[in-house]
């Protein structure tokens, strides 16, 4: 059995912000997967299922409560997994954003848009 | 000394590397615009009651698109969720975090893969109650 010591202290590891993009960009589609998915089929289901289910849906949204900044939080992960997938894809199919600087500025942009769109999407809805 | 890479038939025509690649690129720039499009339908109209929603969402054309992104999107998320189990639950990975972990890291990945194959049948499930029943 190789015994040599291994030196994971994952708080001396500092992550570059590209690395930070595709970590996040692969533990929010967990998160899609896991927690948005049935949080949309049972929106999709009680917003369809009748006026009552559908109406008492759109006003617990509406107002703030644990289910509403959930739903709304699970949505907005969505979004992140979508900006910085375009990022991904940009570098995928037309190599743009590949360099040291370029790929740092893109996460840097992905992330500062997702934390505005976020804040002004809280705001619209509660406001 | 190289060993000769081989596979059986079925593994080489479907389980072939630039083709996952490609599906799953391809298949998310479709979601996306289906996301877009439902998006764009709930922000753009001033009044959203129930009917104008139902009337939208219960549409055959909608309905079939639904059930499609549907099966595009277990397709994209397989394959990022296989990707994910077999960089991370490895005998290696795991076995930084404790040995006798990583030693049974073959089984955890294959119940992971089981877990989230159970997922979308259970989420195709819904679909299918929520839509066509």
């Amino acid at each position: 059995m190789d015994q040599r010591p291994v030196y994971i202290d994952l708080t001396k590891i500092k992550l570059p912000m590209s690395a930070f993009s595709s970590i996040t960009h692969r533990l929010s589609g967990m998160y899609i997967f896991f927690i948005t998915i049935p949080v949309s089929l049972f929106i999709f289901n009680h917003s369809t299922a009748s006026e009552k289910s559908f109406n008492l849906l759109v006003e617990s949204i509406n107002n703030i409560s644990f289910f509403s900044v959930f739903t709304i939080f699970s949505f907005l992960v969505l979004w992140y997994h979508i900006l910085t997938g375009i990022r991904h894809l940009f570098m995928d199919f037309f190599h743009i954003g590949e360099s040291l600087s370029g790929s740092y500025y893109s996460s840097i942009f992905a992330l500062i848009l997702w934390l505005l769109s976020s804040v002004a999407i809280f705001y619209g809805v509660y406001s | 000394m190289a060993t000769k890479f081989s596979c059986n038939i079925l593994w080489c025509l479907f389980m072939k590397g630039s083709l996952i690649w490609r599906a799953q690129r391809y298949s998310s720039l479709i979601i996306f615009t289906y996301f877009i499009y439902v998006a764009y339908f709930i922000f753009s109209s001033d009044i959203m009651s129930f009917d104008i929603w139902t009337n939208f969402a219960l549409s055959a054309q909608l309905k079939i698109a639904t059930s499609l992104i549907l099966m595009l999107l277990l397709l994209h998320a397989f394959i990022g969720l296989w990707t994910v189990g077999t960089d991370y639950l490895t005998t290696r990975t795991l076995g930084f975090l404790n040995r006798s972990l990583g030693r049974k890291a073959k089984l955890l990945r294959s119940l992971y893969y089981l877990l989230f194959a159970l997922m979308g049948l259970l989420y195709t499930a819904v679909i299918i109650y929520t839509l066509w029943l």
